[in-house]
């Protein structure tokens, strides 16, 4: 067992399905004594922060106990239903489902089973209804709600949330406040309700839990199921699987109350009775009713429902009379895919046949038509769209139009997209131009299935390391100081784990100031510990949509999400994988809102149409830019590593930058693959493969793996592993991955390759390679359909520097860069930037005679309708002097002062700081004493400011737009820094090989990747470009003050030239404090 | 007409107060990097360091996080409003040692006025460096003179309050305290020299706000002059009242004049001893008659003693000082002297007396308003002297107000500070009866021995150790239970873990007893009448 101070290994947060899938679930034989009881009112955690047990664990108890049906009863929802079905299912038990209903007014909560396919339905219905109009967390039903919803429910009555409960209580847990008094005819009447709603299917529920009231209740209850000749059911009201967890549910409790343990009092369960208890245990606590017992078996065995018949379907694509789902996709596919595939060689024609015949053997052909469904309209409404990930893998996908990567030209593995043996639903992931396109197609899908037709999957936000260490501190009653150290200290916990860095608690608590044996703090470890993985409300998740035949909201409730328009569905997305509900990720993508917007401007102002799908093919300007790193903006290749490897690798065609996306990732890094691959491609290495059987799979990349399909076929190549088996491996390398699974993996991985008489250093070389793709590899598929958004965005970047700067400053946020070094590197490449003015400026940036303008949405604070305003005020004319802006325009004062002082007045003849007097004036009081002084245009002529000298114009610019249009900030310094002998930036690359300088510029990154063994980056910038620092980790510790906290520096250090890449080794630091605040993208 | 002496204004300020007030209750810290961190969480930005921190790049405004990451040996702590109050009330207390006319500006700002007081000065001997601290203006004996009351001002404030003032002297408020802020310190400004003492200086010695700050900076205006220089109607009208008031300050025009400060009093009464007292019954025939004098002077102003302070001078040196809180005002001399009786006898000094101080904190008495029709309330006076004897009988801890704690433990409750009940307006209905059974607490509960066999209960006996007068015992009729309860696992001390049972004994008495499933002990804690 963990103690307080040990984190189980194999789980880590958010690693749930492992966590199912490694349980061992005692599995019930006929030899068990089979005592008439079965648990109908269990709660999980999915009822959140009102039960504290996973569903699983509920599941894996009840076997222990040898419990054959359990139903899930948690608050509002069905949220944990799936993953106590399938745990159920590996453990042999009948998961039964059900729900507690809020009723309004504050009257309780009722107990509502499922009997059938059709109260399932109702239930969904029911508790989709409730959650309308109502904030997350706060669904209610009324009484008429409930009367229209009930067919094909069971409804328990008595529990203590109960409404008879409610009425009976002569206060409630919340203290001496309420002061109601217990009303026996009140629950009579309930009860009288219940039986006209629920006829034949209420029953009277007892619970037992050791409490004197509760037993004045039953005893009330007990008379009236005679009275009335209503079936009374034993439960245990179960909120946690073991006597343990209560200590975790009173830490949930007091949670849900905002309150601590301490102040908590009868908030609080009066002891621990509330787990699952046995049949043994049962019969002893109901040895004077044992009809109770033995009606919950007869109500379960009359419940005729699990999620095994949830009664799902995919919706039906509309077809023409006579025709078939498949016989429609054969036919697009075989149409498009002669365009699509130029020529269509028989090895393509073989690959879709081969796919196709696997599509109808899976039914999947319905699925496949909604995409292209949805690739369809994209194409109508000229948004972008692009699938990602494994479907590169599909000559279909391509054929379809839905990836644009061609897999057969590209040898892609298709079995790593669809395979007969896992079963499963394949994932078609389509990225998005994000924004305003993104919203338009996922609105189109709910319109195409109707509102009840389709939703999104939810997001079950759980405890992890920093929220639970806030959490259980804040309940055990440590002060607000005391929180914040113990969520900062233990905020990175499972962070550093996955990188291999485990860490003791007990240290950690130390360092944080607490003495791990203190009896508090002992206690703090392990509810932090048991709290992990335990859900704490519902998000929505960034684009997976569900879609149904008929109503989903008969499929799963579904509620409203935040945003609006946008509807829920209750389960996450492995749920719904794993209950067969299909799933299509819609993704936003800002590089490819940058390239649709390219596009019309190309096409507008240089009059040149841009086709995406056929640029030219190896264009020597783009690669010969790739090759000099210059690709400040370029998708995937821009990050300060990617530059520094780009000359290195030397991309000279198409595969070269599929395998440079693929190849700046931790997972070859740490696998030590970078270097090999460069020599080798450099020719400083000879190509070697660690087997001869190796060869054809890793001849595209000189012996070295890059890419996961890589690692996938060598583990079946070298080591045997069927194509299920392998799946598994690539599951296991996954982020979320288990460490004992991956050692089980490496076991069989070796007893695989020493079989095939692969040993020794070999052996340890390829196992090597595998494992290290644990920390995460691209799929081929994937780097290639990324591969051909770099290119387009190099190409444009290389060809159509203005518009495709502009295009970047609308998308924006994106990327690796800031907007600033965006504008100064297309300054750089020849392209004029102009500040934002009213008189010329849109809200976004736009090309102007082929410069830049900036756009007002880069003036700080200035409002989107109060920009929009501007460029519609100015319509009719342009602005002749503040006082016609301020007529026209609806500004705010502060966004007059903001646009005074970055210049953008400057088309009104006045300079910044007359600019700043005359909207000092304009924004005063408008009462009539003011009215009646109203100066004319005259006051425009003098002010009594000092002007602003052109450095302060330069901050001025940085503190209201960011950045700036006119000269660089260290250009203000150049003549002192010359006369310091500090070389300009584009001047250290003629510096050769080993020689010591020093260089200056703002700081733009800052980078400490884990991968780098503690070592900096640092890019400057200056003027004339940018270079690289290296800072070794000791020199980093030394120098770190003066390294983080200072926006420029100058540096001292020796030049490297490697391969064509440029770097300074730095070894000395001076701050340049004088630097205005230039904005650096830092991740220490 | 008749000339008038010029206003003087003496400002005394503590740079970096609340690092200074910190400092000065923990002077180990001194040469320490420390940072003086305001806010909570995330929230918390620092706003004062000492100069070994400030070395370390810590600048104001930074979070807790960047200032660790600069400075990991930094010792943080936050603004203490008490150290900082009895830092102010020294500082406070140092001025009025100069000037009847102080006016407490807080946050380690003083302001005296001293007019007049340069008379006292006027012979003092300077060198010549020391002339030169008058930034420039001619030296007259004028200013010299407040020269040398500005430094002496500076010194007392660091010898008895322990605090680091600067001292400014002007003819105005504003002129003062920014003369205050500047070094050398103390600084002076001429008679009639305000103006053009301002006008060199940043802006941000006028303390505008920020806003106003903001847009002065914005218009490139950076000096105290620069600004004054600007139209004062064009100012105004874009400004509004605050800019135009911040403008008229920077042309040194500034008619706000002194508050004074209204020291909160202690009552002191005492006296030498012409000879040593070494028993208790002769000082305390002293001690009363102080007492009645310190009380009636209490009564005098209708205040009563909340808390007693004694200090007692002892031979051949030495003192012996004790403090007595009182729960409730009170003036009752005989009450006191008894407080004082018990405490020393508690306590002797262990030296012959030679003299004593009684020291009294002052409070309104409590009082009480009557109800014609309510039932006759307790005198809150007599009720006051009834309690404090009480506490001088049984000692702080035994008395107070129990409170009943929310909990599933039958009888908890907790022992809070004794504060009389608000008498209620008419008399409370006394609850009818629904016929259950009433359960009288047994505390503290009463040990038992149980038999049980097969898990029955059997019989129950009192245990030989139990101090209750009441002796339980007898067969077992019926036994109902167990009623579980388990509460505050997280708590050593408190952790309580109990089965309850109801058990009717053969003699007819229903008692609640329970299992401590701690202990393995039974006892008996409640009687069902």
């Amino acid at each position: 067992m963990p103690t307080a101070f040990t984190i189980n290994p194999t789980f880590s947060p958010g690693a749930r399905k492992e966590k199912v899938k490694e349980r061992k679930y005692a599995r019930r034989t006929s030899r068990r004594t089979r005592l008439p009881y079965f648990e109908l009112h269990a709660a999980s955690a999915f009822s959140f922060l009102e039960g504290g047990s996973l569903p699983e664990d509920l599941i894996a108890q009840a076997a222990e106990l040898g419990l054959g049906a359990v139903a899930l009863i948690d608050r509002n929802g069905v949220y944990g239903a799936p993953r106590f079905h399938q745990a159920a299912k590996k453990a042999g038990i009948k998961a039964l489902v059900g729900a507690e209903v809020t009723l309004a007014a504050s009257a309780g909560r009722l107990t509502l089973l499922v009997a059938s396919r059709a109260g399932y339905r109702n239930l969904c219905k029911l508790a989709t209804a409730m959650a309308r109009g109502h904030l997350k967390g706060e669904a209610i039903a009324n009484w008429e709600l409930i009367e229209r919803h009930s067919h094909g429910l069971h409804c328990l009555a008595g529990g203590p949330h109960s409404p008879i409960a409610q009425a009976l209580a002569p206060n409630t847990p919340a203290g001496p406040h309420n002061t109601r008094s217990p009303s026996p005819d009140a629950a009579r009447n309930i009860l009288h309700r219940l039986r006209a709603l629920f006829p034949g299917r209420l029953h009277i529920e007892i619970q037992r839990h050791r409490q004197p009231r509760q037993e004045a209740r039953n005893y009330f209850l007990l008379e009236q199921a005679r009275a009335h000749r209503i079936p009374i059911v034993a439960t245990n009201g179960v909120r946690y699987a073991c006597p343990e967890d209560r200590r975790l549910y009173d830490i949930l409790t007091a949670i849900r109350h905002h309150t601590t343990l301490d102040q908590a009092g009868r908030l609080l369960d009066a002891n621990r009775e509330r787990h699952l208890k046995s049949a043994t245990e049962m019969a002893e606590l109901f040895a004077d009713l044992p009809e109770a017992l033995h009606q919950t078996v007869e109500l379960a065995e009359s419940l005729d429902f699990t999620l095994s018949d949830l009664g799902y379907r995919f919706p039906d694509f509309p077809l023409a009379p006579g025709e078939t789902e498949m016989s429609y996709l054969r036919h697009i596919t075989w149409n498009e895919a002669r365009a699509r595939f130029r020529p269509l060689t028989s090895r393509a024609q073989k690959q879709i046949e081969h796919e196709l015949a696997m599509i109808e053997r899976l039914g999947l052909a319905g699925y496949f038509l909604i995409v292209w469904d949805i690739i369809q309209f994209c194409k109508r409404e000229k948004i972008m769209a692009q699938g990602r990930g494994s479907a590169a893998n599909s000559a279909v996908c391509y054929a379809l139009s839905i990836t644009a990567v061609d897999p057969v030209k590209m040898e892609l593995l298709f079995e790593r997209f669809l395979s007969e043996e896992r079963g499963e639903w394949p994932d078609i992931d389509l990225d998005l131009p994000s924004g305003d396109q993104r919203e338009k197609v996922i609105q189109y899908v709910y319109r195409r299935y109707g509102p009840h037709g389709a939703a999104m999957t939810a997001n079950v936000i759980t405890y992890r390391n920093r929220s639970a260490a806030r959490e259980v501190a804040k309940a055990l009653g440590f002060s607000l100081e005391q929180q914040n150290k113990l969520s900062k200290q233990l905020g990175s916990w499972h962070y550093d784990l996955v990188r291999g860095d485990p860490k003791s608690l007990a240290e950690e608590l130390k360092a944080a100031g607490f003495d791990p044996d203190g009896p508090r703090i002992r206690h703090f470890a392990e509810m932090w510990r048991r709290i992990h993985n335990i859900p704490r409300h519902l998000g929505q998740h960034s684009g997976g949509m569900v879609i149904a035949a008929g109503r989903l909201d008969e499929v799963v409730p579904l509620e409203p999400a935040a945003m609006e328009n946008r509807v829920i569905v209750q389960w996450d997305k492995d749920d719904c994988a794993d209950l067969g509900i299909i799933k299509v990720d819609l993704l936003g993508l800002g590089m490819l809102q940058a390239l649709e917007e390219v596009i019309p401007l190309i096409k507008t102002h240089e009059n040149k149409d841009i086709d995406l799908a056929h640029l030219p093919a190896n264009d020597p300007a783009t690669y010969k830019m790739l090759r000099e790193a210059d690709t400040v903006g370029v998708f995937q290749v821009e990050s300060r590593a990617q530059m520094a490897s780009l000359p290195r690798n030397r991309p000279e065609r198409f595969y070269d930058l599929v395998i440079q996306v693929a190849i700046i990732r931790p997972g070859p890094i740490v696998g030590g693959m970078v270097n090999p691959y460069f020599e080798r491609r450099l020719g400083r290495q000879p190509v070697e493969y660690p087997h001869p059987c190796l060869e054809p799979i890793l001849k595209r990349t000189l012996g070295v793996p890059i890419f996961q399909e890589q690692i996938l076929r060598i583990a079946m190549v070298a080591a045997g592993f069927s194509g299920g088996e392998a799946e598994e491996l690539r599951r296991a390398m996954g982020f979320k991955r288990s460490t004992e699974r991956m050692h089980t993996i490496e076991r069989n991985l070796r007893q695989g390759m020493t079989e095939r008489g692969i040993t020794g250093d070999k052996q340890d070389a390829i196992v090597k390679s595998i494992t290290s793709f644990a920390l995460y590899g691209f799929p081929e598929s994937h780097a290639a359909s990324f591969a051909l958004i770099a290119y387009a965005s190099a190409y444009l970047r290389c060809h159509h520097p203005a518009a495709f700067c502009v295009a970047l400053l609308n998308a924006w946020p994106m990327g690796f860069y800031h907007p600033a070094t965006l504008v100064k590197d297309a300054e750089r490449h020849g392209v004029e930037a102009r500040p934002a003015d009213v008189n010329f400026s849109g809200w976004k940036c736009r090309l102007e005679d082929g410069a830049i303008r900036l756009g007002l949405r880069y003036i700080r604070d200035l409002r989107k309708q109060s920009g929009e305003g501007i460029e519609c005020a100015r319509a009719t004319g342009p602005f002749q002097n503040t006082a016609d802006l301020v007529r026209r325009s609806s500004l705010r004062d502060d966004e007059l002062t903001r646009l005074a002082e970055a210049g953008a007045l400057a088309s009104l003849g006045l300079s910044r700081r007359q600019a700043l007097w005359q909207v000092a004036w304009e924004s005063k009081p408008s009462a009539p004493l003011f009215e009646e002084d109203q100066e004319g245009p005259e006051y425009a002529t003098s002010h009594p400011l000092p002007e602003m000298s052109a450095i302060e114009e330069t901050f001025a610019d940085y503190s209201t737009t960011g950045m700036t249009t006119g000269v660089h900030p260290m250009a203000h310094f150049r003549e002192d820094l010359e006369r310091r002998g500090i070389l300009q930036t584009a001047a250290v690359g003629k510096v050769p090989n080993g020689k010591r300088i020093r260089t200056a510029g703002t700081v733009i990154v800052r980078q400490r990747p884990g991968t780098a063994k503690g070592v900096l980056f640092i890019t400057l910038e200056d003027e004339t470009g940018m270079v690289q620092a290296i800072i070794r980790p000791d020199l980093f510790r030394k120098h770190r003050r003066t390294l983080i906290g200072n926006p420029g520096l100058i540096v001292e250090g020796t030049v490297q030239h490697r391969d064509g890449s440029l770097s300074i080794q730095g070894e000395r630091f001076w701050p340049l404090p004088e630097i205005a605040r230039t904005p650096s993208h830092d991740f220490h | 007409m008749p000339s008038h002496p010029p206003t003087r204004i003496c400002c005394l300020y503590v740079p970096l107060f609340a690092l200074a007030a910190r400092l000065r209750c923990e002077p180990e810290l001194l040469e320490e990097a420390v940072a003086i961190f305001q806010g909570s969480g995330s929230a918390a930005r620092l706003i004062a360091a000492t100069r070994r921190a400030r070395r370390g790049a810590l600048r104001p405004g930074m979070t807790l996080s960047q200032a660790r990451a600069l400075l990991p040996e930094l010792h943080v702590r936050s603004r203490d409003q008490e150290c900082e109050k009895t830092a102010q009330e020294a500082l406070l207390e140092v001025a009025e040692s100069f000037s009847p006319r102080v006016e407490d500006a807080r946050e380690g700002v003083v302001y005296l006025d001293i007019q007049g007081l340069e008379r006292h000065y006027a012979d003092k001997d300077f060198e010549p460096a020391e002339r030169a601290a008058l930034s420039g203006f001619a030296p007259s004996g004028f200013a010299l003179a407040e020269l040398a009351l500005g430094r002496e001002l500076m010194a007392d404030a660091d010898r008895k309050a322990g605090l680091p003032a600067w001292a400014g002297i002007a003819s105005s408020k504003l002129g003062a305290r920014i003369a205050a802020e500047r070094l050398p310190s103390p600084t002076i400004i001429p008679v009639d020299q305000e103006t053009d003492f301002l006008a060199p200086l940043p802006l941000a010695h006028l303390s505008p706000e920020a806003h106003v700050y903001e847009t002065l900076c914005r218009w490139g205006i950076r000096s105290i002059g620069s600004f004054a220089a600007l139209p004062a109607n064009e100012v105004a009208g874009r400004l509004g009242k605050t800019g135009q008031q911040l403008h008229q300050r920077a042309r040194g025009i500034d008619p706000q004049p002194i508050v004074p400060y209204q020291p909160c009093e202690t009552f002191s009464e005492g006296m030498d001893l012409d000879w040593p007292l070494v028993s208790l019954e002769p000082f305390l025939f002293v001690a009363r008659a102080a007492l009645g004098r310190l009380c009636s002077r209490l009564d005098s102003r209708g205040l009563a003693c909340v808390q007693l302070e004694l200090s007692l001078r002892l031979e051949p040196k030495g003192f012996c000082d004790r403090s007595i809180l009182l729960p409730a005002p009170s003036r009752d001399v005989k009450t006191l002297l008894t407080l004082i009786r018990l405490d020393l006898e508690r306590e002797p000094p262990g030296a012959p007396v030679v003299g004593f101080t009684f020291k009294a904190h002052p409070d309104r008495p409590r009082t009480a308003q009557l109800t014609l029709f309510g039932p006759a309330a307790l005198s809150p006076d007599k009720m006051a002297t009834s309690l404090a004897r009480l506490f001088a009988l049984l000692g702080p801890e035994g008395i107070g107000r129990g409170k009943p704690i929310d909990s599933h433990v039958p009888g908890r409750f907790e022992i809070l500070q004794f504060e009389p009940p608000t008498p209620p307006i008419v008399r409370p209905e006394i609850p009818r009866s629904k016929g259950l059974l009433a359960v009288r607490s047994l505390r503290p509960p009463i040990p038992l021995t149980v038999r049980r066999a097969a898990g029955k209960f059997l019989a129950v006996q009192s245990r030989a150790e139990s101090t209750s007068s009441l002796r339980l015992g007898g067969r077992i009729r019926v036994a109902s239970g167990p009623w579980s309860v388990e509460e505050n696992w997280w708590s050593e001390r408190e952790a309580i873990n109990r089965d309850y049972w109801d058990v009717e004994l053969e003699n007819g008495g229903i008692y609640r007893i329970f299992l401590d499933q701690l202990t393995g002990d039974w006892f008996a804690d409640g009687i069902y009448d």
